[in-house]
């Protein structure tokens, strides 16, 4: 909260493809990858964001910017729990608006949360990963994931004997 | 089998770069920490690069169905023989998981949530939750964070009837021996940050050391004195989301050594004094009979923003009133209030203290006549800053009786194949729409409403006078409206139609409109 309050002190986000993005400060330090660097005074330059390219940073910013004012000064110590209800209920709604977005998108904003380590986003990437494949078979599944079946058949018998207590 | 992918290497090979096969293990695991735990084990089949990946999965949770086990007497009877429970697929499945993860141990990253719900705990299965808490809780550093949630139980936490308040309040099961006893370790594990424990027994060591305790849920702690409870909770310095279920031997609660954010306590009938620290408190939730005067204290200068409060048994009477008053002042301050109002007539508001900084009001419970529509007049009287409104309208006792006697009507016409003009009756009643006497809408002219509200809500809205006499009387004179939502209870489609024309005719404003 100081921070802000302080006139509002800036950082620059540096994408590989040369793009720059100006942000608050509070809204940086969403990203606990950069709070740490804000923290250990590696900021004071524009902070190169490697492997994630200009669209996807500033969808990500986009995502920090709204969930800036309902996380408190602690941090990760204000999880959604302690937000007032009403104000989370309009973030759930925000959020599904959100991550309306392809699925080459979707996994490109689960390794940007993770390399930023931004708990909220990586959980609603992840959820809605999940919500998309749950309750299909395991070929529905792998096409969506666009994974290969490269087991041989025998083999394919072995693994679901060793993990026949998932199919009981 | 494969056929589909391999048909297309092509696209598989241009569209690599974005396939979820590539991320990290530790990222897959996150991501199917998110299903069930046996939907989780099946990933496995799905390529090689899957194989191991249950042992990146850091959660396990698996549970019941509430009633599962009620009424299971033939599985009973067989599984006795053998002294196992029957809970066999919930046992096998977490067991089962818990020893998979160890295949690789290498490659496996520490459990950070562990989650279990019995619907009904045997004493037969101790044997199989102490091997599972030893497995969960053995070698954990303080900075792998670890939530736990067990459940024995599933069911109501409150045994008085929520509808009429009966004065008979069933015996629970507090006093009765069984509940499963928790390992003493559990209370000296550094990991763990979220703590949710139902119908069991604590067994407290001398020492608890839980410095790193942020969230602790208490429901229906059996067999402990008070003390325990509230030991336990002044042993975790750096608590900040506390909530009490149903703890019937709790008496007295002291919390002033900690920066609570968040409070709830639901149906502690026997609580008689709340003592909490209150100056960091955002949420405060309560849940019981209107309170005694004395027993919330909030003691610092609190700054409440959101709050719930609903009660399970109300008596119409004029202490009762005033204090349901002293409670609502110790609330007043706040910004956000959710209150069920079923049993509350308008004489409880007859003198309410003002909520200046209220921006945010749910109201739910039934609309019965046209004394809750004088209750949430006098609420809204009370809120000049009021911006949001939204209803939660409950089925009315009556309703739920006739509902009830319909479907049995569907069940014997579906069994004979009789006709009963059910549907034409309900048409019918919609084409009288235009007979509803509203009665003088000036009377709802309030200040809020003229000046502030900007969105009204109405979930459950149905064809019923008093529904329409609420929502005529607020849309008319919401001058300023910017955002409605109106959803419709599952109904004929023609009288939703009704429904929604007539609601448009009353509105003033010009808001986005949603109709469900």
């Amino acid at each position: 909260m100081a921070t802000r309050e302080a006139g509002k002190k800036m950082i620059m986000l540096k994408s590989p493809d040369g793009m720059e993005f100006e942000v608050e400060e509070a809204v940086a330090m969403e990203s606990q990858t950069i709070r740490k660097m804000i923290e250990d005074d590696c900021a004071d330059t524009a902070i190169l964001i490697p492997n994630i390219n200009s669209k996807i940073l500033s969808r990500v910013i986009e995502y920090c910017n709204k969930h800036v004012p309902t996380t408190g000064a602690t941090g990760a110590a204000a999880s959604d729990t302690v937000a007032p209800a009403a104000l989370a209920e309009d973030l759930k709604i925000w959020d599904a608006e959100f991550i309306k977005v392809n699925r080459a998108t979707r996994f490109n904003l689960i390794q940007a949360a993770s390399y930023l380590n931004i708990k909220g986003l990586l959980d609603l990437t992840s959820q809605t990963t999940i919500d998309t494949i749950s309750d299909n078979s395991l070929e529905e599944i792998r096409s969506f994931l666009s994974t290969k079946n490269d087991y041989l058949p025998e083999e394919e018998q072995t693994i679901r004997r060793e993990n026949q207590w998932a199919f009981q | 089998m494969a056929s589909p992918s391999r048909k297309k290497p092509s696209s598989s090979s241009s569209g690599r770069r974005d396939r979820i096969s590539d991320l990290p293990d530790d990222l897959l695991g996150h991501v199917l920490s998110f299903l069930p735990t046996k939907e989780a084990g099946r990933a496995a089949m799905l390529g090689r690069r899957w194989r191991d990946i249950f042992c990146s999965v850091h959660t396990i949770s698996s549970e019941e169905r509430e009633g599962q086990r009620a009424g299971d007497w033939d599985t009973y009877f067989y599984e006795a023989q053998e002294r196992r429970s029957c809970s066999t697929a919930l046992l096998q499945s977490i067991s089962a998981a818990l020893l998979h993860r160890r295949r690789r141990p290498g490659l496996m990253v520490p459990l950070r949530s562990f989650r279990f719900a019995f619907d009904s705990y045997h004493g037969w299965d101790k044997g199989a939750v102490d091997q599972w808490l030893f497995e969960v809780l053995r070698q954990r550093t303080q900075d792998q964070e670890l939530h736990l949630d067990l459940r024995f139980f599933i069911g109501p936490i409150c045994a008085r009837g929520s509808v009429n308040g009966d004065d008979e309040e069933k015996e629970s099961n507090d006093n009765k021996s069984w509940g499963h006893v928790l390992p003493r370790t559990l209370f000296s594990c550094r990991a763990v940050r979220t703590m949710c424990l139902s119908y069991c027994k604590l067994n407290l060591p001398e020492v608890v050391d839980l410095p790193f305790l942020e969230t602790l849920r208490l429901t229906s702690i059996r067999g402990d004195s008070e003390e325990t409870i509230q030991k336990l909770i002044w042993s975790c310095p750096r608590l900040a989301d506390l909530t009490l279920e149903a703890n019937n031997r709790l008496k007295k609660l002291t919390v002033l050594d900690k920066r609570l954010r968040r409070f709830a306590l639901r149906c502690c009938h026997n609580v008689t004094q709340v003592s909490i620290d209150a100056s960091t408190l955002r949420c405060l939730e309560y849940s019981g009979s209107v309170p005694e005067e004395s027993l919330m204290s909030l003691r610092g200068s609190p700054a409440v923003s959101s709050c719930t409060i609903r009660f399970c048994k109300v008596r119409s009477n004029e202490s009762e009133f005033v204090r349901f008053r002293k409670l609502l002042e110790i609330v007043s301050d706040s910004k956000h209030l959710h209150l069920h109002h079923r049993g509350l007539g308008s004489e409880f508001f007859t003198v309410s203290p003002l909520f200046a900084n209220l921006t945010r009001l749910e109201l739910q419970g039934p609309i019965e006549n046209s004394d809750t529509v004088d209750t949430v007049k006098r609420i809204l009287e009370q809120t000049p800053n009021l911006e949001v409104l939204s209803l939660y309208m409950e089925e009315r006792q009556q309703d739920v009786e006739k509902r009830r006697r319909r479907e049995e009507k569907i069940r014997y016409r579906q069994l004979y194949g009789r006709v009963v003009g059910d549907d034409q009756e309900e048409y019918d009643r919609s084409v009288d729409l235009c007979n509803l006497r509203v009665p003088d809408s000036s009377c709802f002219s309030l200040p809020c409403l003229r000046r502030r509200l900007k969105e009204i809500n109405m979930v459950n809205y149905q064809c019923d006078v008093q529904h329409r006499v609420l929502a005529s009387l607020l849309f008319r004179n919401a001058l300023v409206l910017e955002r409605m939502c109106v959803v419709f209870v599952k109904g004929l489609f023609a009288v939703q139609v009704e429904l929604r024309k007539e609601i448009e005719s009353w509105v003033v404003a010009k808001p986005d409109k949603s109709f469900m």
